[in-house]
């Protein structure tokens, strides 16, 4: 049954935006399971957890407090266990140091937050449908910020 | 270095012409002394002959008078005509004996002398004053004839070998010593000619020196005004006694008259501000190893106005040719410099410190109140979809007001982030094709421009030194400007061109250098505006035109303003009431 939905935990500290993503997924007609988290360490101690199953794609907030997410980004990068997780940052940002960080650290995609609800479910439901597994390797920079 | 040594020469060389001269003075006396060494011989033998020349002929004329007087005696018997011939008698001896004395060195002569002696004495003995018979008279007659004539002979004999002998001498002097006149005249023109040379290199050095020494006091009077205008002065130490001399601007530093004392480590350091005393003696105690004074800088109180200044010293040595070692020295007043740069030091951190508080608003600016605005929009959004049919007709339109307000706000804080990225972004200059870029312009606007029904019209654009994304953006907001001004009623018309310029030919440059621009000029048939607002469209924010009109921010142009100078070039605006607008940007190559 698992294998029919797509595992999705987003870290925002920002319980707005949570709200909208969770929304977003409501709205959208995709079997996938949302998960939200408050911070970095409450998704890397969810993530290390023995019961936890990985999820598919992680959204990634930067600014966060007590981790950021580029701390989180670098130690999920730094374990073999996490390798299969798509990394998606989900920034207010769209600042080039920003974007050219992540990417450095081997985010697979990187989203600015929409100021439109429709433009958000439009941005998720691309990045969910994405067939992750064909683009694991030769990751491009031009494609790297998501472009709606 | 130079004038020293062809002094050096000019001194060698005028030796050289005295030794010569000396030589040949020498040489000149030498010959002159010994020519007239020989006339002297010469004449006195001239005299030698001359006085026995003299005496012969004297001495014939005492025997003539002897005959005459015992001529006269034997006729008349009268003993008065006795008297010359008693008195010939004794001055033919006095004349032997002059005679004698003068050619006593020369024993031919002398025999001579003595045959004309025994002649004179043979003639004399005929003179007898009584005969015994008319033949012993006749004979005695006949004979003193014979011993005169003979006595005659001798004489003429000795006198011809005498005028042979002056006239050998006089051959042989003149053979000897016919070329000394030549000989003495032509060196003496040497020596004249070669003292002339040294005359005239004498004066020639004595007048560059002349013309050193006035060089040098005009020198010495320039770098005396070259000390007071720079605030500097210096000085010269000698390394033995340790003393130093101090030029006038010097004392004047310290606040003293000129040469008012003897400058010395000791009473140097009642000047030297007492944190920076250690400096100043550790520094000159290491001259001596070293042989050069390291730049140090310290503080001194002046004596008269008792303020501190700020001095910085350096020295270099310095060998005399006696081979004395000194130490010459430069010594500046930087107080004036020191509190500019200590004031520099502060603006900056002031600066620094503004800059940084600048980033920081920046960073809030653009991502802060991004935040909350993201949020706004997308709750508009929602209540878009699913809650405006329960709005009243009056909330529906207050709705539409705040939606209007928040997106233009997101276009502001856009268009900042845009400005202020402009100036943050790496400056990598390359070589840009400027037809590339208006292409890349062209083709991102292409919506706009269809929309306008614009034509954009380039061709054969030059390349320029420049950051490609920001040249892009150059165009792009030029070109959307035009667009957006653009009459209702006429299609667009842009044309970009673009030459090569010389700075100082384009005098609103204000650059005189021979540098070279590329010129592009973007010109269209828009609404245009008044001259009077060319400059005030480049600032931040400002509008001509009222919201309604023409939705904007005031950025685009200010933008453009900010990425022409990021490339150290000039943006110029012209226009025309509804004629169009020129933009002319001067791009270094």
């Amino acid at each position: 049954m698992q294998k029919d939905f797509i595992l999705i935990t987003l870290a925002d500290d920002d319980e707005d935006d949570r709200m909208f993503f969770t929304d977003a997924f409501d709205e959208l007609k995709i079997n996938t399971v949302v998960n939200t988290v408050n911070d970095g360490v409450a998704l890397m101690d969810f993530l290390n957890a023995a019961e936890t199953v990985l999820p598919n794609i992680i959204f990634l907030d930067l600014n966060m407090p007590l981790k950021s997410g580029i701390e989180c980004l670098k130690e999920i990068k730094a374990d073999a266990k996490f390798k299969d997780i798509v990394i998606a940052i989900y920034s207010t940002s769209s600042s080039e140091e920003d974007i050219e960080n992540t990417f450095v650290l081997g985010a697979n995609i990187y989203i600015k937050k929409p100021n439109n609800f429709g433009k958000l479910k439009e941005v998720l439901s691309e990045v969910v449908t994405i067939n992750w597994q064909y683009i694991t390797s030769g990751l491009d920079k031009d494609n790297f910020l998501l472009r709606m | 270095m130079m004038f020293k040594y062809k002094l050096f020469d000019s001194i060698g060389f005028i030796r050289t012409v005295f030794l010569i001269a000396f030589f040949i003075l020498i040489f000149l006396a030498s010959i002159t002394y010994r020519h007239i060494k020989e006339l002297d011989k010469i004449s006195d033998s001239i005299m030698n002959t001359y006085e026995i020349s003299i005496e012969l002929g004297q001495l014939i004329s005492y025997i003539k008078d002897a005959e005459t007087g015992h001529r006269g005696y034997i006729i008349t018997n009268d003993s008065t005509y006795l008297e010359p011939f008693i008195n010939a008698r004794k001055n033919v001896n006095l004349t032997f004996q002059t005679l004698n004395n003068t050619i006593k060195s020369d024993s031919i002569k002398q025999d001579q002398l003595m045959r004309i002696y025994d002649l004179v004495d043979k003639r004399f003995s005929y003179f007898k004053n009584n005969f015994s018979s008319k033949k012993e008279f006749n004979d005695d007659f006949k004979n003193g004839k014979i011993i005169m004539d003979s006595l005659r002979r001798e004489v003429n004999n000795m006198l011809s070998n005498e005028n042979k002998l002056l006239s050998s001498k006089d051959k042989l002097y003149k053979y000897n010593n016919s070329n000394t006149p030549l000989i003495v005249f032509s060196t003496f023109l040497i020596s004249i000619l070669i003292l002339g040379l040294g005359y005239i290199r004498i004066i020639k050095n004595y007048n560059d020196l002349i013309n050193q020494n006035i060089r040098l006091k005009i020198f010495d009077e320039s770098s005396k005004q070259a000390e007071i205008l720079g605030k500097y002065g210096s000085w010269l130490l000698n390394i033995e006694d340790k003393t130093f001399s101090y030029s006038d601007n010097k004392f004047r530093l310290l606040g003293c008259q000129p040469q008012s004392f003897q400058a010395n480590l000791e009473n140097l350091l009642n000047f030297i501000h007492p944190d920076d005393q250690e400096i100043f003696v550790e520094a000159f105690q290491e001259i001596e190893e070293k042989e050069f004074l390291p730049l140090i800088h310290y503080r001194i109180i002046k004596k008269d106005t008792l303020e501190i200044r700020h001095f910085r010293t350096t020295g270099k040595i310095f060998i005399d040719r006696l081979g004395n070692k000194n130490i010459i020295g430069t010594t500046q007043d930087i107080t004036e410099d020191y509190n500019k740069t200590k004031l520099i030091e502060v603006r900056n951190k002031e600066l620094e410190q503004n800059n940084k508080e600048l980033m920081e608003f920046n960073h809030v600016a653009s991502h802060d109140l991004q935040e909350p605005l993201r949020k706004i929009q997308t709750f508009i959004s929602r209540i878009e979809d699913k809650e405006k049919e329960h709005l009243s007709e009056t909330g529906k339109s207050y709705f539409e007001k705040i939606q209007e307000a928040s997106n233009r706000m997101r276009i502001l804080i856009d268009d900042l982030l845009q400005y202020s990225r402009t100036n943050r972004s790496e400056k990598i200059f390359e070589n840009i094709d400027l037809n590339q870029v208006a292409s890349n312009a062209i083709s991102e606007l292409s919506e706009n421009i269809a929309e306008k029904k614009a034509v954009i019209n380039f061709e054969k654009l030059h390349h320029v030194q420049g950051i490609q994304f920001q040249l892009e953006q150059l165009f792009i907001n030029i070109i959307s400007n035009s667009l957006k001004y653009s009459k209702t009623d006429e299609a667009a018309v842009i044309s970009i061109t673009s030459k090569k310029v010389k700075a100082f030919k384009t005098p609103k440059l204000k650059d005189d250098s021979k540098k070279e621009y590329v010129k592009i000029t973007f010109k269209d048939n828009g609404l245009g505006f008044e001259q009077e607002y060319a400059e005030k469209i480049f600032l931040l924010f400002n509008r001509l035109h009222g919201k309604k009109d023409y939705p904007g921010t005031g950025v685009g142009l200010a933008i453009c303003k900010k990425i022409v100078e990021n490339h150290k070039g000039y943006i110029f605006a012209k226009g025309k009431p509804d004629t169009g607008a020129v933009f002319e940007i001067y791009l270094p190559v």
